[in-house]
């Protein structure tokens, strides 16, 4: 089976969100509608340092879409079938299906099936699989000012960049098998940090 | 608090109510200790079990974004736990429905109607768990421990007995002992309630994700609680008023009851949709 994923750039991201707002003009997204949404991790403190203060204030910034993961969590539950895993490793919303019980986003972790509220059932990142099944690159990868954003068959982007798929604030990639590679900001904190916080929540 | 889930919360606690007293009302009419005449006047007072269900099921279609294609919600059925919800929750409707159909037409014989009754209970446990399965998500950290069967299986207990009782109370039952039965399992039902809060609001200080923590999701969850708490006492203490004052319980006492259990279980089941969030963002 193929599969497909991107690779996330966060050490080079300005959180500039060309790619969200690409994607948001290819897909003529309503307001609140994200497919991809790019979120701030931030955090940071007074250290004492002898008699003198230092602060370690950090943010960070993190672009998704959806994973389409190995093991989705919104497939799992989907009572209408209406969300599947496609033969080419996309997992996309068959809208003619879907009846809009937002249960997939209740289960997904990275917040990507999106509702929508006129047409009454939920969307999502489809990978824009009809560009790339006519060789071209999703939208937002192309956008991205600072080529943070890359996107391949997930093999190869493992071969070239590594297999780490952790950082917070993201869950754990046990949870679902995402098919994304990060590289990590300078500041990154672990998966299951605690001590930043979502600094831009009405962004996402 | 989740308000915009009005129609989960409304469907969730109806069902709950209407299986957990179709339980008692069924066991009370398998065992055969009912007159003729308060098995029928019994069977005419069940109307508004089914007629709960029924408001149920049209709420939990206000939650659906295309109600219309609502059938696509079987095509899971097996794999998916909101599809199996589903499943069995009509066919303890159409079982439930067809044996009061036929009791209060006097059709079909006693066996075949007590098998339907039978058949009708089985249908409405199953149809209780899957929906407890529904909502344990491993990737919803609030929802995916035993808070979650614990909370269903209280509503049945709690808004259950007291609408059977009232049900039993309005067809003029003679089973006194029952009337007195009845409302010591609701106090007891609520006094695990109340533990199993206080058990859960620990709990959740240790539930957090890198961006959320489980204990500052709902803002106002002591005012909530404490409203919650107050309308269940309240709706005990007219529950048990007839076994002090050593009166029949009369509907007019029972239904304010019910109806400040309901609120009580209502806004419980706010909370618990309000403390939805997953293990990511
Ligand atoms: S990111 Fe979420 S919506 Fe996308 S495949 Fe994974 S679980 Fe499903
Ligand atoms: S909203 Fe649509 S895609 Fe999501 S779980 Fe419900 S039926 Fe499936
Ligand atoms: S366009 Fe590139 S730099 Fe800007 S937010 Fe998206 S990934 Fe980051």
């Amino acid at each position: 089976m193929k599969q497909y994923g991107f690779y996330i750039d966060s050490s080079k991201c300005t959180g500039c969100k060309t790619c969200q707002l690409s994607c948001k003009d290819n897909k003529d997204l309503d307001i609140g509608v994200n497919f991809r949404r790019v979120y701030e991790y931030a955090g940071g403190d007074w250290l004492k340092e002898g008699e003198i203060y230092r602060q370690s204030v950090y943010s960070y910034y993190l672009s998704i879409a959806c994973n389409h993961c190995d093991q989705p969590a919104c497939t799992k539950v989907c009572p209408s079938g209406a969300m599947h895993k496609r033969d080419d490793g996309f997992v996309v919303v068959d809208e003619k299906v879907c009846i809009g019980c937002k249960y997939c986003s209740m289960a997904c972790p990275y917040g990507a099936p999106q509702y929508n509220e006129e047409k009454g059932h939920m969307i999502k990142c489809d990978g824009c699989y009809e560009r790339v099944a006519q060789g071209m690159q999703p939208v937002c990868v192309g956008s991205c000012p600072l080529r943070a954003l890359e996107f391949g068959p997930i093999a190869e982007l493992r071969d070239k960049y590594g297999t780490n798929a952790d950082v917070a604030p993201l869950p754990s990639s046990l949870t679902t098998k995402p098919n994304i590679v990060i590289k990590q900001n300078r500041n990154a904190r672990p998966t299951d940090d605690q001590s930043g916080h979502l600094a831009n929540p009405k962004e996402v | 608090m989740a308000w915009h889930e009005w129609p989960l919360m409304m469907f969730t606690v109806l069902a709950q109510t209407s299986v957990g007293s179709f339980l008692v009302l069924g066991g009370i009419l398998l065992s055969g200790q009912l007159s003729l005449n308060e098995e029928t006047r019994l069977h005419k007072a069940m109307f508004f079990l089914w007629a709960l269900m029924g408001l149920g099921f049209m709420a939990s279609t206000a939650h659906l974004g295309s109600p219309l294609r609502a059938v696509n919600a079987l095509n899971q059925l097996g794999s998916s736990w909101l599809s199996n919800e589903i499943f069995f929750g009509s066919l303890f409707f159409a079982a439930g429905g067809f044996y009061w159909l036929l009791s209060i037409l006097n059709k079909g014989s006693v066996q075949a109607r007590k098998g339907l009754l039978a058949a009708a209970m089985l249908m409405g446990i199953v149809f209780m768990y899957a929906m407890i399965k529904v909502y344990l998500i491993d990737t919803v950290p609030t929802w995916n421990n035993m808070f979650t069967p614990l909370g269903f299986i209280l509503t049945m207990l709690l808004s259950g007995l007291l609408f059977a009782q009232l049900l039993l109370a309005g067809a003029q039952s003679k089973l006194t002992g029952l009337y007195k039965i009845l409302p010591i399992a609701g106090a007891a039902a609520a006094v695990i309630s109340l533990v199993v809060t206080v058990l859960q609001m620990i709990d959740l200080s240790s539930i957090n994700s890198a961006v959320t923590a489980a204990s500052g999701i709902i803002d106002n969850m002591q005012q909530l609680q404490l409203i919650r708490g107050a309308l269940m006492l309240a709706a005990l203490a007219l529950w048990f008023k007839p076994l002090i004052t050593k009166n029949k319980p009369t509907t007019l006492l029972l239904v304010p009851a019910f109806v400040l259990i309901f609120v009580s279980e209502f806004i419980a089941r706010g909370i618990f949709y309000g403390l939805h969030m997953t293990i990511g963002m």
